[in-house]
């Protein structure tokens, strides 16, 4: 146990120790001083915008900066939709994958445009290199630098004074992909290869099984349909099994970008449990990090550019304060394990010789702490890759990535969209005081008032709505349930977090729950695109009205924003606004099955 | 089908910019 805890400890020292100056570096970054050692990517730079015809002294309205914004995303669904329907007639392809379907395509382009990485699809059985590199993995740069842009134009609304623009998107963008989010996928992907990720070209290879094996198989008839005897049971065979194909593909490259981006689609099936993604305890650690580093580093870059290092820290502080919290609470549930399993005499207490607790859908590898501090990152954070089955996560422990999900998203969040969406729950929280106060009120020397409160409304409120309207119709239609892989509480859950999910743009699955349907792929897409760009809207909004005003000056009656009892105020609005918009849905799924649980040990 | 998803695409996106308007307004507005 205290095992557990020091390297919990480790990873929140090291998590700081580089997300500070990676914030400082970023700030530098997007005001356009970018440090000397990185100057040589300069010329590069202005070589794109010759390219592109970006003038880059041009100051975008927030209007514009938000059309430019929803231009780009459609153009970038649209080349991966079109990816992956015609993949099958496309170069890179040696395992003659087929284009997909149209609603997965649809699905798949949505899934990996809006940042969220949902996957209905086994990626080595699926997609082709040439999709899985020019399509997903572009996209997972992209995107995260747009919600990156989309922060930093937020926050030059606190900034400027009666100023009419915000910005320019395509510089914005440009640079976090080109500063940020290439040199430090590079860096990772070259050691990730050195821990054994594949980054390959070369087709699938057959091996022989060192050990054959023997399995029972359905008898399929001319047709290729599964036989039934008189009886109508299924007629089956028995098979021996001498080899097995190994998937390989580039797929380091797209790991490393699906971490810092906080993407999370694997490029295999099983994601970052599988050993050709994540090889060993420094993998894991390394991967890990990289999920949570960019969203920390941005509060720190937000101090700098607001010139001021407290407001920063005391974004970082509320996310780190629920993030602690529920890791403890996820860990705790995770190594308790199932009481049930007492009753079958089965020793569950971690000893040198066994993780103990809760090991069902673990890897041996990472035990049960490396998989619990998995999947609170990978939900706080919108990232989404798992190194575990969260489906077979005790229900409390399963609980806490659901609602972390359901939180908005803010708790660290995605590459940018954590933080904007953190600083939406900011201004609720500076709303709510001043109601308690009878002030205006204010927040980063900017008056907050009815506008940007309606756009609070509207960033806040769609994906909740998204989510349990989603919940309901996939409950209530047959097609919802047809998916359901465990009928009762926990198949509800599994409806629950997937659209939870996908209308958080996440991106996880807790598995079980057969998704790759019309129905699904058309409800979790629209859900991804609904809580994506419908958030992206107002906050832009929010930052064009707040860019347009004049500064107030700080006055004895100003609500101090950088002190622990505005931490104190924000996660409260953050968690209230969490648990009763979902405490009773989460009541019907992991709650009623922690209760079926103990009630019948 | 095809024609069906890339419309659906479309359709969203164009209701998306139609709301950058609409909120606009909304803050002159104010």
């Amino acid at each position: 146990m205290s095992n557990a805890w020091m390297q919990f400890g480790l990873y929140a020292l090291v998590l700081t120790a580089l997300a500070w100056p990676l914030g400082r570096y970023m700030a530098r970054v997007f005001a356009g001083d970018a440090p000397r050692f990185v100057g040589w990517l300069r010329p590069l730079e202005r070589g794109i915008y010759r390219l592109g015809g970006v003038r880059e002294d041009e100051n975008m309205g927030w209007q514009r900066y938000a059309l430019a914004c929803l231009l780009f995303n459609l153009v970038g669904l649209l080349a991966v939709y079109a990816l992956a329907r015609l993949q099958g007639v496309l170069p890179l392809n040696p395992a003659d994958m087929a284009g997909t379907t149209p609603d997965l395509a649809f699905n798949t382009a949505i899934s990996f445009a809006s940042n969220t990485n949902w996957q209905s699809y086994g990626g080595e059985t699926t997609m082709s290199y040439l999709t899985q590199m020019l399509g997903l993995t572009v996209q997972n740069f992209v995107s995260a630098a747009v919600g990156m842009a989309v922060l930093v134009a937020l926050l030059r609304g606190f900034v400027l004074r009666e100023a009419r623009g915000i910005g320019n998107f395509w510089v914005d963008m440009v640079r976090s992909v080109l500063y940020v989010l290439l040199p430090l996928s590079l860096l990772l992907a070259v050691t990730l290869v050195g821990q054994g990720v594949v980054q390959s070209f070369s087709p699938y290879h057959e091996t022989q099984l060192v050990q054959p094996v023997e399995i029972s198989q359905p008898k399929l008839d001319a047709n290729d349909q599964p036989m039934t005897d008189a009886s109508g049971a299924p007629v089956t065979e028995q098979v021996m099994v001498t080899t097995q194909t190994l998937a390989v593909g580039p797929a380091a490259s797209q790991i490393a970008i699906k971490q810092l981006g906080t993407n999370g689609g694997g490029f295999f099936n099983a994601n970052s449990a599988h050993p050709f993604e994540n090889p060993t305890p420094l993998s894991n650690f390394l991967e890990v990090l990289a999920i949570l580093l960019i969203p920390a580093a941005l509060c720190f870059t937000a101090g700098a550019m607001l010139k001021d290092a407290r407001q920063g820290r005391a974004l970082f502080a509320a996310m780190a304060v629920v993030f602690v919290a529920l890791l403890a609470v996820c860990h705790l549930a995770e190594q308790a394990g199932n009481p049930l399993f007492a009753k079958l005499g089965l020793d569950v207490q971690a000893s040198e010789l066994q993780a103990g607790g809760n090991m069902e859908g673990k890897e041996t590898r990472f035990g049960i702490a490396n998989s619990a501090l998995w999947a609170v990152a990978t939900t706080a954070a919108s990232n989404g890759s798992v190194n575990a089955m969260h489906d077979s996560f005790t229900p409390l422990g399963g609980l806490v990535p659901m609602w972390l999900m359901q939180l908005g998203e803010v708790i660290f969040g995605g590459a940018g969209s954590g933080l904007y969406g953190m600083i939406v729950f900011a201004l609720m929280a500076v709303f709510v005081a001043g109601l308690m106060i009878g002030r205006t009120p204010e927040y980063l020397g900017k008056k907050i008032e009815a506008f940007e409160m309606k756009m609070v409304a509207v960033a806040v409120l769609v994906p909740c709505l998204t989510v349990l309207t989603g919940t309901a119709l996939a409950v209530v239609l047959d097609a919802g349930r047809a998916g359901i892989a465990n009928p009762g509480a926990h198949g509800f859950s599994e409806i629950l977090y997937a659209v939870s999910s996908a209308g958080n743009n996440n991106g996880s699955a807790f598995a079980g729950l057969s998704a790759n349907t019309p129905f699904y792929n058309l409800l979790l897409g629209f859900a991804m695109l609904l809580s994506r760009f419908w958030l992206i809207v107002p906050v832009l909004a929010i930052a064009g009205s707040l860019a347009a005003k004049q500064r107030v000056p700080e006055s004895a009656g100003t609500l101090p924003t950088h002190t622990p009892l505005f931490v104190v105020l924000l996660i409260g609005t953050v968690v209230v606004v969490g648990a009763l918009s979902f405490l009773p849905a989460l009541a019907l799924g992991p709650i009623v099955e922690h209760l079926q649980m103990w009630a019948t040990r | 089908m095809d024609l069906f998803y890339l419309l659906l695409a479309l359709g969203f996106f164009a209701l998306s910019a139609a709301l950058v308007p609409a909120f606009e307004k909304l803050r002159r507005r104010q």
